[in-house]
């Protein structure tokens, strides 16, 4: 049998002639001569197709497996350095006031610490993302549980930092706290914040044109206590003009200290309550020593300054050791042992620093992590001391443990201690003469880098850091930026300050970009003079 | 003298083996900075810490080696990064008229002249000049960044459609490549989200989190082609000489250098942008221009990206080397500075003076070799770089990548549209809604 095809047909590529008839066909389908299917070859030009919808595929599968993905929840002493970008969970307390940065009336930044546990992260909120958080009214306070998602950035030297990158990622849950006695309130407290109800018995507004905060002193039945708080967030309070003497109010506020007096610390608007009035002059005085104050306003009206009550409700319980058990475990205790280890962290770890004790065969475990680490310096315990520990008991993978967040709640008792603990004070316990004599702002430049100078005048408006924070510090002969790093100066004392109030600062010159700062090795080289 | 005669050994060795990476087609020094950051982490953990005066000088050198050396594979085994985009046409030209090593080599004068530029103009002038541009700047990076991608994305240009009766068959002719481009673009943007807010990355190894999805986008589809595709490479010509002169060199420098500065200078501009826009801006018609420039650029953003890092009172990070650094080493004053500058120097130096034997090599090892073979072994040890490091959910965004880096290749659109990836979420981001869209798309 022989097919019926014109010469040449076997050389033509096939796909142009028909298969049946040998004629040529050209890009048709179907023979128009005899009317056969012709058989093309797949075009490469269709698997191009192929690839775009290969591509959208791949990448909605992606997006399906990465929403239905739980973002990860991770610890604070768990983050590594390979974790930068990490998109993670954190939940902790909010353990510094937030600080809202403010530029030409928008909001800048906010930032605030974080807590879980097992380390201190500071988070900051940017540009929109901060307003957001304002407007909606969901800046965090002291002492908030937080549950925040967001980037991490981790830099080399254990600068950790997370970014909040949408409002909707920061639920916030309020305390419930005890109305505490204002007797009862002290540095001992271990909560970042008090609940009180009483009345007010002074209102010290700031004059006009100044920066200073505003002050109010709440009384109950077992004494009485300032509370502080800056004009922006007098501006959030509700009714403003019930804030005079005679009101019944309850306060939720920071424990803080102000030239050696406890002070309470306001953190918002809505941090106060009027619960109604009361008259003042018919009030039993309390331990405190009341001062009687009707409308007091202007520079005329003082403090009260507080005064430790006696018979306050105990905070701390003294025990030896061995009785420092699991059952113990959420209070406070003092203690006290020999030191026999004395285990720092990896370089880059956030793990804390771990001291052994010892007493009469019993052996516990005291750890404080890397900010308290910082504070205590040089007076690190060692081994073969004996120390006196006030601390938190804990339970960490079945171990009792000493949780120390303060360095004065570490005292070297041994009489071989280079300085006591003890003696150190995380707040202002130097006065401004102990910064020495101050040289004018105006003549520290970037030829005294390295130099220790001590500079007092006004404070400017703050600008937010990555890690820290700058003030423009003015006197009469010019202006000089002072830098304070959170890894230096604890956020206790940076809360502590704002535009408009006069410090002393000391610490060495350092330029940058061409600028000299003076940027204060610790909190010590802080001093308020003047609010 | 003990750390200087230490980091002078490691910018050699860092050089050397800057060879072998820039050799294999596809791999990118940043997947290998990657493995030794790991390297270094795991060495920490057993307690031996490597000083700053070995590593820093080791993956300088690396990225100044790779940055100069990974033009062989460019121009003669056609395997660029998305960064020598442009270097592939003229170069393929070059190389098919058996001037391939002529080519390579006038893009190495180029990188030298990228290094003189970075060593003895931007060095002195850096801490003085960019920390006041960068303060003029700063507030304006997120409109410059739109203004680019709609430059990117308008100057493309229509690839068919010039032939055949007028409607819509001719009209989609011409729109296929733009309409290709576009989605490009688009899809890696929303990969782009994805990946930068819910990464399926396990979180240790976060810093990591882009890389797969770069190799799927540029390194694999490459390397694909590389393999599947016929071209013989006739055979070379080793000149003694090359067609450049004094005029072009300049020319080279300005237009290379422009682009590349600007890339290095700006967040998430890339080098192939820069290039770009360098070469539009100059609108240079002279291809031995266009191969040199692209070597002064070339360098002039990976490297002096890289160096920015260090140049105090500045406190840029640009780039991904420098990002995996800063997780290693915060740069303290004009030391680190001087290392930084003395590596770039010493590292430039021995590198082009390396290229020459290593091109002659190079072009042996294609005549004698199927150069098929070199790309699927560069593959495969992308592959396995990418699993090591990422695992398999690393290997899954490759693999996503690769289909969306495949498109403009198929299309013949740019393949910089796959820039998208980081272009559109950061500058969503820096125009402070980025957020707002995560949140439209359910990822937040």
């Amino acid at each position: 049998m022989t097919t019926d095809t014109l010469p040449g047909h076997e050389q033509q590529p096939e796909g142009i002639t028909c298969s049946s008839c040998g004629r040529f066909v050209g890009p048709l389908n179907k023979c128009p001569h005899c009317g056969a299917r012709v058989n093309k070859r797949l075009s490469v030009h269709v698997t191009r197709y192929a690839a775009v919808l290969l591509a959208t595929a791949g990448l909605g599968l992606l997006y399906l497996y990465s929403v239905n993905r739980e973002i990860p929840t991770i610890r604070i002493g768990d983050i590594k350095e390979t974790m930068n970008f990490a998109y993670v969970t954190i939940e902790g307390d909010v353990t510094s006031e937030p600080r809202v940065f403010k530029q030409a009336g928008r909001v800048r930044s906010i930032r605030f610490d974080i807590d879980d546990g097992t380390g201190e992260i500071p988070v900051t909120a940017y540009s929109s993302q901060a307003q957001a958080l304002v407007d909606a009214g969901k800046v965090p306070r002291l002492g908030d549980r937080a549950k925040i998602s967001g980037s991490l950035s981790v830099s080399a030297d254990n600068n950790v930092l997370m970014r909040l990158q949408s409002p909707a990622q920061l639920t916030l849950t309020e305390p419930e706290l005890q109305v505490t006695a204002i007797a009862d309130i002290s540095q001992d407290i271990t909560d970042p914040s008090v609940l009180i109800e009483g009345v007010i018995t002074a209102v010290r507004e700031p004059p006009a044109n100044s920066k200073a905060p505003w002050t109010i002193v709440v009384k109950d039945d077992t004494g009485e206590i300032p509370v502080a708080f800056w004009q922006d967030i007098h501006a959030e309070i509700e009714e403003p003009h019930l804030l005079e003497a005679g009101a019944k109010v309850s306060v939720r506020a920071g424990i803080g200290s102000y030239r050696g007096n406890l002070q309470l610390r306001m953190a918002g608007g809505k941090d106060i309550e009027f619960t109604g009035r009361a008259d003042i002059r018919s009030m039993v005085a309390g331990p405190g020593a009341p001062v009687m104050v009707a409308q007091a306003t202007g520079p005329a009206v003082s403090t009260p300054r507080y005064s430790p009550p006696a018979g306050g409700r105990p905070q701390t319980e003294s025990l030896m050791l061995d009785e420092v058990t699991a059952e113990k475990k959420g209070s406070r205790v003092i203690t006290e042992g020999v030191v026999r280890e004395v285990h720092d962290p990896a370089a880059g770890s956030k793990a804390p620093t771990r001291i052994i004790i010892e007493d009469g065969g019993t052996y516990r475990m005291v750890v404080y992590w890397e900010k308290v680490a910082q504070q205590i310096g040089n007076n690190k315990p060692q081994v073969g001391q004996r120390i006196q520990v006030r601390g938190d008991v804990d339970v960490y993978r079945d171990e009792v443990q000493l949780k120390v967040t303060f360095p004065d709640q570490i005292t070297i008792l041994s009489a071989a201690a280079p300085v006591a603990a003890a003696q150190m004070d995380v707040d202002y316990a130097g006065g401004p003469a102990d910064l020495g004599e101050a040289m004018p702002a105006g003549q520290v430049t970037t030829a005294m880098e390295g130099q220790v100078v001590t500079v007092q005048g006004v404070l400017g408006e703050p600008e937010s850091l990555r890690s820290g924070v700058v003030y423009p510090l003015t006197d009469a002969s010019g202006t000089v930026k002072i830098v304070l790093w959170d890894r230096l100066v604890a956020g206790s004392a940076r809360d502590a300050l704002d535009t408009g109030i006069t410090v002393k600062v000391r610490g060495p010159v350092k330029p940058y970009q061409g600028v000299a700062q003076v940027v204060p090795e610790n909190e010590q080289g802080i001093a308020v003079v003047q609010e | 003298m003990t750390s200087a005669l230490l980091a002078l050994f490691a910018t050699v060795v860092g050089t050397v083996l800057s060879c072998v990476l820039s050799c294999l087609p596809g791999l990118h020094v940043y997947n290998v900075m990657g493995l030794l950051v790991l390297l270094i982490y795991w060495l920490a953990d057993l307690g031996i810490t490597m000083p700053a005066e070995v590593y820093l000088p080791f993956m300088s050198s690396m990225i100044v080696g790779w940055s100069i050396l990974n033009t062989i594979p460019s121009m003669l085994l056609g395997a660029p990064d998305e960064s020598a985009i442009f270097t592939v046409l003229p170069g393929q030209k070059y190389l098919m008229m058996g001037r391939g090593y002529e080519g390579t080599m006038m893009t190495g004068v180029g990188s030298l002249a990228g290094i003189f530029i970075l060593v003895f103009i931007v060095g002195p002038l850096a801490p003085k000049l960019l920390p006041v541009v960068q303060a003029v700047l700063r507030g304006h990076m997120h409109w410059v960044l739109w203004v680019i991608i709609t430059y990117i994305l308008l100057s493309e240009w229509p690839k068919g459609g010039n032939s055949g009766p007028a409607g819509w068959r001719k009209f989609g002719d011409a729109w296929r490549s733009l309409a290709a481009g576009l989605f490009t673009f688009f899809i890696s943007g929303i990969m782009g989200f994805i990946l930068l807010n819910r990464s399926p990355i396990s979180t240790e190894m976060a810093f990591q989190n882009i890389m797969p999805a770069f190799v799927g986008l540029f390194a694999i589809p490459w390397c694909l082609l590389n393999i599947i595709s016929g071209a013989e490479v006739p055979p070379q010509h080793i000149a003694d000489s090359m067609d450049v002169d004094g005029s072009v060199i300049l020319r080279s420098s300005a237009a290379g250098g422009l682009g590349g500065g600007f890339a290095a200078f700006f967040p998430v501009i890339t080098g192939g942008i820069g290039g770009l826009l360098a070469g539009h801006a100059t609108a240079q018609r002279d291809e031995r221009v266009f191969i040199m420039s692209q070597g002064v650029s070339k360098v002039l953003y990976y490297t002096g990206a890289f160096m920015l890092m260090f140049v105090p009172g500045l406190g840029v990070t640009r780039g991904g080397g420098a990002w995996m650094i800063k997780s290693l080493h915060t740069p303290v004053g004009y030391g680190d500075y001087y290392l930084i500058m003395a590596t770039i120097a010493i590292a430039g130096a021995v590198s082009y003076l390396i290229m020459s034997p290593l091109t002659r090599g190079v072009i042996w090892l294609i005549g004698r070799y199927n150069y098929r073979y070199v790309s699927a072994v560069a593959l495969a040890i992308i592959v396995l770089l990418v699993y090591l490091v990422t695992s398999w959910a690393g290997l899954f965004i490759m693999a996503v990548g690769t289909g969306i880096g495949l498109i403009p290749v198929l299309f013949a659109s740019r393949r910089l549209n796959c820039l998208g990836i980081l272009l559109l979420p950061i500058a969503c981001n820096m125009s402070g809604f980025g957020h707002k869209i995560a949140d439209l798309l359910g990822l937040i």
